[in-house]
């Protein structure tokens, strides 16, 4: 009897712990955001102002020499036009003035250039079967660059002393550098799902449906393409799904109701 | 099984000794047994970030303090194995943390928020009751924690403990009672 109450006392110890642990996973979700403490770290303790930004934006910009093209078919210039304003209308306040690039090339592919300079590949918008995955994917990109994950991933691969002397001083070698780890670094998956609720609250407003999100998603899966580092992500996180059913399941708020992006989107394919 | 009324007098049919009674537990014991608790804070204290050296602290303190007395051998004995599931959930802790600091895939979830406060949980309370704890072999007083005192009064008091303790006889006692 003696020895049995030691065990018994063991189980009472690893159970109380067990229900803490257990009991917190389960309940604090449930307790109200009022009531909660900020749990999250002040990530913009380390970071440059919008006007830097945009400068080490205009240096990407001409290292790949992208410009806004002129002799862009007009159809796909005012199709991505039609677009973005649908998603930029409805963002309430951004310290960014966007400005979107389409580039000639077949990669399944879009980016955030620091300063809200997001490049879209002609590749992908083949890959499209609406404009609303379009949306979906621009939406997300904004989403990158509205929570400043570029300037973070930055700061984070080179350091604050290194992105500063690049704004201050502009020398090739460096600049060559930072456009390198802009293209080739990806983003965690924190930040991805932060992009993909961001994505998917914008298309929300903007009257598209949300799970356009996730049938870009799929498509890109069911293509099996050989894709860009920017959107491996997609491909190869093994989280995948889980974001796949994170936007099939998002839930929009009462009297959502969606309305069609009035484009030809054959038409504009056509252009391409 | 017969409850012992009298602390003092040995039940033979019980499977444990008798329990040394403050008064007879020398003051050099009770410091001893103290130290026991006390040297944690010190060891956990300068071990923080890397929590290894409180544990090979104890061990050394277990194995050179535990012949002295019974009474020293359970407040040692006691101190040490309440310090293991500490150490291991903060080993566990540092290795989660690392992970979310290296690999991508580890996040701060609620199972890992939730895994910060019980450890929290746990070695706050293991400070709290390894202060009483040494207060009470201070003055020469046991002090059971939940399950670690159960444990470790089984291993010390038990009758079948082999362990030879200074002072205590070494051989079997020649004259035996007639039944």
């Amino acid at each position: 009897m003696n020895r049995v109450s030691i065990w018994i006392d063991l189980v009472k110890l690893l159970g109380g712990f067990a229900a803490i642990w257990v009991g917190y996973v389960l309940l604090w979700p449930m307790v109200p955001d009022e009531f909660k403490p900020d749990w999250t770290l002040d990530e913009d303790l380390v970071t440059i102002s919008i006007e830097d930004e945009e400068g080490l934006g205009d240096f990407i910009l001409e290292a790949f020499e992208i410009e806004q093209s002129e002799d862009l078919p007009a159809a796909v210039d005012s199709g991505l036009w039609v677009i973005e304003n649908r998603l930029l209308s409805q963002l309430d306040a951004t310290d960014y003035e966007y400005n979107f690039y389409i580039v000639d090339n077949p990669a399944v592919n879009a980016m955030t250039f620091p300063g809200g300079n997001i490049v879209v590949f002609t590749g992908l918008l083949e890959l499209s079967d609406t404009p609303e995955q379009v949306a979906a994917v621009l939406a997300h990109e904004i989403g990158h660059a509205e929570h400043r994950h570029v300037v973070d991933k930055l700061i984070t691969e080179l350091g604050i002393t290194f992105v500063m002397a690049v704004i201050t001083g502009g020398d090739a070698n460096l600049i060559h550098e930072l456009t390198q780890t802009v293209i080739s670094s990806v983003f965690s998956r924190n930040q991805e799902q932060e992009a993909d609720q961001f994505s998917m609250e914008l298309l929300e407003r903007s009257q598209i449906d949300p799970r356009a999100l996730a049938a870009f998603f799929r498509k890109m899966n069911r293509e099996n393409l050989d894709y860009a580092d920017e959107l491996e992500w997609v491909m190869s996180h093994p989280h995948n799904n889980s974001r796949i059913k994170a936007s099939l399941e998002y839930e929009v708020g009462e009297g959502f109701e969606s309305k069609p992006i009035d484009l030809d989107w054959d038409a504009v394919k056509a252009a391409l | 099984m017969e409850e012992q009324k009298n602390p003092l007098i040995e039940n033979v049919n019980s499977p444990y000794l008798p329990l040394p009674q403050p008064d007879e537990i020398p003051e050099r014991e009770r410091e001893d047994a103290m130290g026991a608790y006390l040297m944690m804070f010190a060891a956990l204290a300068s071990s923080l970030p890397l929590p290894i050296i409180n544990l090979i602290a104890a061990v050394i303190y277990y194995y050179v303090n535990r012949r002295k007395s019974r009474f020293i051998h359970f407040h040692s004995l006691q101190s040490l194995l309440s310090q293991l599931p500490t150490t291991f959930m903060n080993w566990g802790l540092l290795y989660w943390f690392i992970m979310i600091w290296t690999k991508e895939a580890w996040t701060y979830n609620d199972y890992f928020k939730g895994y910060v406060i019980a450890v929290i949980l746990a070695n706050v309370l293991y400070i709290i009751f390894s202060l009483l704890a040494a207060v009470r072999a201070r003055k020469g007083r046991m002090y059971y924690f939940l399950f670690f005192g159960k444990l470790s009064y089984d291993m010390v008091f038990s009758k079948s403990n082999t362990l030879v303790y200074k002072g205590e006889r070494e051989a079997p006692a020649e004259n035996k009672p007639p039944f």
